[in-house]
């Protein structure tokens, strides 16, 4: 199988910021491990033409991921993805992500998206982004 | 002046004019299939009845310009006067570009009220991006150790070179510009052929650092991908044809006679081939080698918007000139034609220009004086 690339997508009319469109699509790449530690992503001039953005916008996210532990930024020498250690879930934290899963979901269902959909796609989500310090729970069987 | 002794040039010139016909009735198919005339429409409009007539009449006004220049230059054969050929030549070129051009904006101007907007989604590769220019960086210094060679070889033979030999031979075959045996006289061809190669290496690089694939992955990616390199092996390419051109025509002062530079037919029928070969070759692939096999292509329901080459339409002034400040790439894909072009709304385009007109200028003192 040829080793390709992983490609980050981005859509320029959506109401979410660009560089906040960039920081969640590399940070998905990154969580999944489909960059190692010790990869080069692309300079920020290269991304910022390849995306066809500002420079600032990609300079952005990269900084917000160095600050996240994800990237070392070393002028001269691009960024350079580290081996972050996953942290000590924060109890906030939880929340936070329950509180925009919810409202996420509720933006599916009012576009009509099922319940049962929802949850194959919640369940193939997580399998393509394989959390690496924690296992994929078991699907429960929901009582009748 | 002898009819017989223009046959040859007017033939050549007959055949660059109808090389430039079949090359303008074919691009409009080889561009990408959702940019029409430089328009984004759906990808089926090409074939569709509307489209299919479009491109018949563009076709049609191009084939009566080109027939036009055609006959304009061959009325040089029954006009034998001394100046009238290169002058004719010259109105043919201009009469044919014009007539292509506007050929082509009538086209666009029916094709725009069909006009989609193009995608908003961009990707990105997530790999370093590693300019390598076809051949390395060895091969670059080929067309120099050539001219250096060239300009050596002058050097070691200084004393048989002429004082005053001929550099400039009209169509009857007889020399009607001279140069002397100076630094310049002698060396200004190898220097300007270093002048040109260089400026073919430094294209070749810059176009495949400072330009944007459009399709990343899948097969249209790859395609893509031998597509760019494939540009780059034409500038490397010319990057060797003008360091030979320029050899040869700076070993002329050595072995120039009075009935033509030796050598002239045999260069002729090998620039015209280099020409039809490359051609060829770039319509083999398509603009961003969609012309190649695609392999399983997305049917086109699920593509929600055409991708096009994810430029917007209000960039392309005219649909030949991009204009967009906030573009960070430097060349861009051509909308009409194969290959790329500037974005004139980056600063480096402006810079671009500016050292081409350096370096015209530059040739232009370089070029021996004619006595």
């Amino acid at each position: 199988m040829e080793n390709q690339a992983p490609v980050v997508q981005i859509d320029l009319s959506s109401p979410v910021a660009v560089y906040g469109q960039i920081l969640a699509a590399l940070r998905t790449v990154l969580v999944s491990g489909a960059m190692k530690p010790g990869d080069q992503l692309p300079t920020v001039r290269a991304l910022a033409i390849d995306l066809g953005v500002n420079h600032n916008t990609v300079a952005e996210a990269y900084r917000l991921l160095a600050l996240e532990g994800w990237l070392d930024l070393r002028q001269g020498r691009g960024a350079t993805v580290l081996d972050r250690p996953t942290p000590a879930p924060m109890p906030e934290d939880a929340s936070r992500f329950a509180k925009r899963l919810e409202e996420l979901v509720a933006e599916a269902i009012a576009a009509g998206v099922t319940g049962a959909t929802l949850a194959a796609e919640l369940d193939a989500a997580q399998r393509r982004v394989a959390l690496r310090h924690l296992p994929v729970p078991k699907r429960r069987q929901s009582p009748k | 002046m002898n009819t017989t002794a223009l046959i040859l040039p007017v033939g050549i010139m007959t055949f660059v004019l109808v090389l430039l016909l079949v090359s303008a009735c074919l691009i409009p198919r080889l561009t990408r299939p959702e940019l029409y005339f430089a328009v984004t429409v759906p990808s089926a409009f090409r074939d569709s009845e509307e489209g299919r007539t479009i491109l018949g009449k563009y076709r049609t006004n191009v084939i009566i310009f080109s027939l036009v220049s055609i006959a304009v230059l061959l009325s040089g054969l029954w006009m034998p006067v001394a100046g009238y050929i290169a002058v004719v030549s010259v109105v043919s070129i201009c009469l044919q570009s014009l007539g292509v051009y506007l050929a082509y904006y009538v086209a666009r101007r029916r094709v725009l009220p069909h006009a989609v907007a193009p995608t908003t989604m961009r990707e990105a590769a997530l790999a370093p991006h590693e300019v390598r220019l076809p051949g390395g960086w060895l091969a670059q210094l080929g067309p120099f150790g050539l001219l250096l060679a060239a300009a050596i070889w002058l050097g070691a033979h200084w004393e048989g070179i002429p004082p005053r030999f001929p550099i400039h031979w009209g169509i009857d075959g007889r020399p009607n510009g001279w140069a002397t045996r100076t630094f310049g006289g002698v060396f200004a061809p190898v220097l300007i052929g270093g002048i040109l190669s260089a400026l073919m290496a430094a294209l070749a690089y810059s176009l495949l650092r400072w330009s944007r694939p459009i399709r990343v992955g899948g097969t249209s990616g790859q395609n893509e991908q031998r597509f760019r390199h494939l540009v780059g092996s034409v500038l490397v390419a010319i990057e060797y044809f003008l360091a030979i051109e320029f050899t040869w025509a700076g070993l002329l002062p050595l072995s120039a006679e009075a009935a033509g530079p030796p050598g002239m037919v045999p260069f002729l029928v090998f620039s015209l081939i280099f020409t039809v070969g490359i051609l060829a070759l770039l319509i083999r692939f398509g603009q961003g080698g969609t012309r190649l096999p695609e392999g399983a292509a997305i049917p086109a329901k699920q593509q929600a918007s055409p991708i096009g080459d994810r430029t917007e339409d209000r960039y392309w002034k005219l649909g030949l000139f991009y204009f967009n400040t906030d573009d960070p790439a430097l060349f861009v894909e051509k909308r009409f034609g194969i290959g790329y072009t500037l974005n004139f709304g980056h600063a480096g385009a402006w810079l671009f220009v500016g050292a081409l007109v350096a370096i015209l200028v530059l040739i232009i003192i370089l070029v021996p004086k004619h006595s």
